[in-house]
Order: C-alpha cells, then structure tokens, then sequence
C-alpha cells in the first residue's frame, strides 16, 4: 500500500494532488462497495464446494458400476427361475419312475 | 499589382476602343476568362506591349503541366492488431472541454467546472452499483453452492440404498445359482437311476421268490416301524 504512491518528482505538485486525490476517491469507491470481499467470499465457498464435487462424481460413477453388477445379478436371476420349471419336470419323472 | 496592370490594360483597350479594338485579356491576369482568352491569345502573340506586361504577373500552373514521377502510395495494411484498435476508437472529448488546449476552443467552456455534489452522487451511485452487482453474484454463487450439498447428499443416500440392494441381490443370485447345480445333480441322478433300474429288475428276477424286493420306485417309502 506504501509503494501504490508513486510520486513522481517530475509532476508538479498540484497535479500530484489532484492525481493521488482522484486515486484515493477511485480506492473510495472500489472498498465502499463491498465488491472485493464479496466476490472472494464467493470464490472461497465455490473453492470448498469443488471438493464435494468430485466425491459425487466419484460416487455416480460407483452407482455406474453397481448398476452394471445388480443388472448382471438380475439377469442370473431370471435364468434360473426358467430352470427351476425345468427341475420341477425332472422332479417328478423321476418320481413317477 | 496585376489587377493595376489589368486596369492599364482596360485604360490602353479603352483607348484602343477608339482604335477598334477588341479589349486584349491576358490570359495571365489574376481573374482568368477563359471565353476571351483564345481569341485575344492570336492578339497576344502579335502584341508585343503586352507581352512586358504579362511578365510581371505571377505565371499560374494548369493541371497539365503538373508532371507525375511517382503515383502516392496508400497506407500500408497495418500489422498491428493493436494499432487497428486504436483507429478505431472514435475520436471523443473529455468532460470537462476546457481541459483540452484546442485552438478553437468556445468561450463558455473556460468558465466549465463540474458540480461537486452531482459527481458526489455519481460516484455514490456507482458504489451502489458495483455492491449489488456483487451481491447478485455472491447470492447465485451460494445458491449454487447450496444446491451442490444438496446433490451430494441426494447422491450419497441413493447410494446407500443401492448398495444395500446389491448386497441382497448378490445373496439371492447365489442362492438361485443352486438351482443349477441341483438340476446338474438331478439330470446325473436321472441317468443313473435309469442305468441302474433294469439291472436291479434283472437282478430282482434271477434271485428267488424270497429275497425279491419290491419294485423298484422313486416314490418316498413309509417307513413302518
């Protein structure tokens, strides 16, 4: 903040202070609205967010997969209730042999 | 100095007049008449008088006389992108023009000042400006953040549950499997047994009438006790 008051020795003197005037009125403006705190207060929050972010991501790819294994698992399922007819047939030849 | 020599000139065509003759135009005077130029030019050439005259007056150039070496040449396309930027920002004034030092400068403008308290509220309104542009966005972006929690939440419960389920499912898909090995077992069973069946007839029939069993059946016994 010391060195943002560049005097140049080669400006006469009231320039300079309408200069450093219209500066410090600028910096006035810029902190009276609260603008940079609030803009990097947003930045922060979305900073902590991103992490929640990929661990969902990580988790919809896991549910990806699961739905891979219940779809095989289902599949397997209706197999075998179709053989259980079969089985039940065979059942029953062999007990009426 | 020409238009006196002119004014000599229309003095000796006025006494000329007398003489009849017409009024002799040079064709280098300051106002040139082109109308009467051609006709008083034969005139000129035989004219001598005139001719000292016409010396002192200043020879203008006609365009035919003007020799070309080297046609101008046009502005060279600009190589930098940033030069074409910078012709082609409009010319503007500041808002205070008497800041400018411009040669023409209007009168009224020298007494120009701005209004303290109407920049005041210039600046003010641009404060407030920039804080609600601020406060819309951190608003949105907290929502969003919000909505985000919300999602993993959301996403982490459906995958709870769905594990759950795959853990069932794998249990009831290996129980299922079993009967698979139970109908393996009973197709082995049914070869057998129908292998072994006429043997053990066979068998029934070659024993004596004591020892037969009964037919042989798959048919679960009551045991009598």
């Amino acid at each position: 903040m010391a060195s943002s008051r560049m005097v140049d020795p080669r400006l006469p003197p009231k320039i300079q202070e309408n200069v450093n005037d219209s500066g410090s009125l600028v910096r006035q403006i810029i902190r009276g609205s609260k603008s940079n705190e609030l803009l990097s207060h947003a930045a922060k929050t979305f900073v902590s967010v991103d992490n929640t972010i990929e661990s969902s991501d990580a988790t919809v790819k896991r549910m990806g997969i699961l739905v891979s294994h219940l779809q095989f698992q289902a599949e397997a399922i209706e197999r075998s209730v179709g053989e259980m007819e079969t089985v039940q047939d065979q059942l029953i030849t062999l007990q009426r042999s | 100095m020409g238009t006196e020599q002119s004014t000599d000139n229309n003095s000796q065509s006025n006494r000329d007049k007398d003489q009849e003759t017409p009024p002799p135009y040079t064709s280098y005077s300051v106002d040139r008449q082109q109308s009467q130029q051609d006709a008083p030019k034969e005139k000129l050439s035989q004219d001598p008088a005139n001719a000292g005259v016409n010396s002192k007056s200043i020879p203008q150039a006609k365009l035919e006389d003007i020799v070309v070496v080297r046609m101008a040449q046009k502005d060279n396309v600009s190589m930098n992108s940033e030069l074409e930027k910078l012709h082609d920002i409009p010319t503007f004034l500041p808002i205070m023009r008497g800041a400018l030092n411009i040669p023409n400068m209007e009168d009224p403008n020298v007494l120009d000042k701005i209004d303290s308290k109407q920049a005041l509220l210039l600046c003010v309104r641009y404060q407030e400006h920039m804080k609600q542009c601020a406060e819309a966005v951190s608003f949105d972006q907290n929502a969003l953040a919000h909505r985000i929690k919300e999602v993993d939440v959301a996403i982490h419960s459906i995958m709870h549950s769905m594990v759950e389920r795959q853990k069932k499912f794998a249990k009831y898909a290996e129980h299922i499997q079993k009967i698979e090995e139970m109908s393996a077992v009973l197709k082995r069973v049914q070869m057998s047994v129908d292998q072994l069946v006429p043997l053990m007839d066979r068998l029934n029939s070659v024993l004596p009438d004591e020892d037969r069993l009964e037919p042989f059946s798959m048919r679960p016994e009551k045991k009598i006790n």
